[in-house]
């Protein structure tokens, strides 16, 4: 059917989307995830776009996404700019401290 | 809303100057055919001229400006004609047995409802909406190109992304509905075209309604219709320039060959598989044709604009193509792929299961046509199909991903891509062979009468 959802999409975009306006425009952010899945990178850059969005750990800004089953991972030189959950994520922006 | 508005009223500008211009082009050719024709060729300018903004990293209503423009310009010469044309007199009913293609569209509906997917498949979220996305984006598009991972793809034409971002931006937003509405648009384009192109043929609609079932019935087909991909545009362009040269054969009309030669030509825009396609089409056509220098010379002067185009796509913003960019730091293994044998049984392997897997109707129609036309084997459309399939062959043999993967992932989809013209190009073959065969009949059941 149309409404059968392909790849969580949804659920990513629901989760994303109240972070993605804390992305600034003219930053270069990366990704960083728990499962490492380059597809889920395509997903969150199909649904976001951001002219700026690049699988690439080591920029200042980076959007991470955490599966609430897998170990989550930490960033101790980071502080958190946003960060939105559901049942099964945790979809952060981090950004470097100075 | 206005900018909606006035982006409507442009696009049924440029339909009409597009209209008035194949009327010109290919006169004698059927009215739904000449109606296909123009819708082909406009979307295919619409994509252009937004390339065009895009390369001028203009805004939407700076592109619509200059859209105003080119219409204004052409509506200069195409006034009278148009005049003509939308006078009610020369309104005329349709036939009522063409109930018979909408019966088959809704039938296509139906199976597009309930197979397709909201996104697409992998191919039409991650890659072509993808691109459309950034493309939204006039200013900043070029970053595309920044991504240097091999699967965002980027050196990939952009007549999809482009069409997709125009009508995102006639609407102002990146809804989803838009990339269904515009896949829909041209699923629905392909049987009908096939259908008109057959019906125009023969007086028999037999023909018109076997082309149509073998597309509707086919479930494969039906399948990959509803991936959302440029497969599909790619497939109605092929359909299209098999159509557009049977013409060109049939009336002799010379003029034909511009509207050819931009079909083939915008088939480079549309995926990397048509440069393969335009470069195999323009040798055989030139072969076949070289003493006739008007042909050659029309079909050059019609492909320039998607030439250029598409060149400066590939030359100044496209990164090189993930295959060729692999390749050149592997040649020593590239030799001894090509001569390992057990490649080429797997290649071999994987082309007959895909085919009865997939397209066994083309396996029927192949065995049919051996049967009952053999000659068809060396005609103009199977050398063009056997040159494209040894063309993908090579880049199978020289791939330096996992074998198995490439072809089990991409084959199915050149395949689909050139089915529909398969079975256009097999049926008008099986027409004429029957016509001859009645017509023998015919005249000899005359010379008993006498």
């Amino acid at each position: 059917m149309l409404n059968k959802i392909s790849f969580g999409i949804d659920q990513i975009d629901a989760e994303v989307k109240p972070v993605q306006k804390y992305m600034l425009p003219d930053t270069h952010i990366g990704f960083d995830t728990t499962i490492n899945d380059y597809a889920l990178y395509l997903e969150i850059k199909s649904i976001i776009t951001p002219q700026q969005f690049l699988f690439n750990k080591n920029f200042d800004t980076l959007l991470v996404v955490q599966f609430k089953d897998k170990k989550p991972r930490q960033f101790p030189n980071y502080r958190l700019i946003s960060k939105n959950e559901d049942k099964d994520l945790i979809v952060s922006l981090i950004t470097r401290l100075k | 809303m206005i900018q909606f508005a006035i982006a409507l009223i442009n696009i049924i500008l440029l339909l009409n100057g597009v209209a008035a211009i194949i009327n010109y082009l290919l006169p004698t050719i059927s009215k739904p055919l000449q109606l296909f024709a123009t819708i082909i060729l406009s979307v295919t300018v619409l994509s252009f001229i937004y390339f065009v903004g895009l390369i001028l990293k203009q805004e939407f209503n700076i592109l619509l400006i200059l859209f105003t423009v080119i219409n204004l310009l052409h509506l200069y010469w195409t006034y009278p004609w148009l005049l003509k044309r939308f006078n009610l007199k020369n309104l005329t009913v349709h036939d009522t047995y063409d109930i018979v293609p909408i019966a088959a569209v809704l039938l296509m509906t139906v199976f597009f409802v309930f197979h397709g997917s909201k996104y697409g498949d992998f191919d039409a979220w991650a890659l072509w909406n993808t691109h459309a996305k950034f493309l939204y984006h006039p200013t900043t598009w070029t970053r595309m190109f920044e991504d240097p991972t091999i699967m965002s793809h980027a050196d990939y034409p952009l007549m999809l992304p482009s069409l997709v971002a125009f009508f995102w931006k006639m609407v102002n937003n990146t809804s989803f509905i838009v990339p269904i509405l515009l896949s829909f648009s041209i699923i629905a384009t392909i049987p009908l075209l096939l259908y008109y192109a057959l019906k125009a043929e023969f007086k028999n609609r037999f023909y018109a309604y076997f082309g149509l079932l073998m597309l509707v019935a086919d479930y494969h087909f039906q399948l990959l219709n509803s991936a959302q991909c440029a497969d599909t545009l790619l497939s109605l362009f092929i359909l299209s320039a098999f159509i557009i040269h049977h013409y060109l054969k049939q009336s002799n009309f010379t003029n034909a060959a511009y509207v050819l030669g931009f079909i083939c030509a915008s088939c480079t825009w549309i995926k990397n598989e048509g440069e393969l396609f335009f470069v195999v089409f323009t040798v055989i056509f030139f072969i076949s044709n070289y003493k006739n220098t008007p042909y050659i010379k029309k079909y050059l002067a019609g492909s320039i604009l998607p030439i250029i185009v598409i060149i400066s796509f590939k030359e100044f913003f496209s990164p090189v193509n993930d295959l060729i960019a692999t390749n050149n730091n592997r040649i020593p293994k590239l030799i001894h792929d090509i001569k390992d044998g057990s490649r080429y049984i797997t290649i071999v392997k994987m082309y007959a299961t895909t085919l009865i897997d997939n397209f066994w109707m083309a396996v029927i129609l192949f065995l049919y046509m051996m049967l009952v036309n053999r000659g068809f084997f060396k005609s103009f459309a199977p050398v063009i199909f056997y040159l494209m399939f040894l063309g993908f062959t090579i880049i199978y043999l020289t791939t330096p991903y996992d074998l198995s993967w490439h072809i089990y992932t991409s084959f199915y989809r050149l395949l689909y891509q050139v089915y529909p013209s398969l079975i256009y190009t097999a049926i008008i073959s099986v027409g004429y062979i029957h016509l001859e065969t009645s017509a023998c009949l015919t005249l000899e059941t005359a010379t008993i009468t006498e």
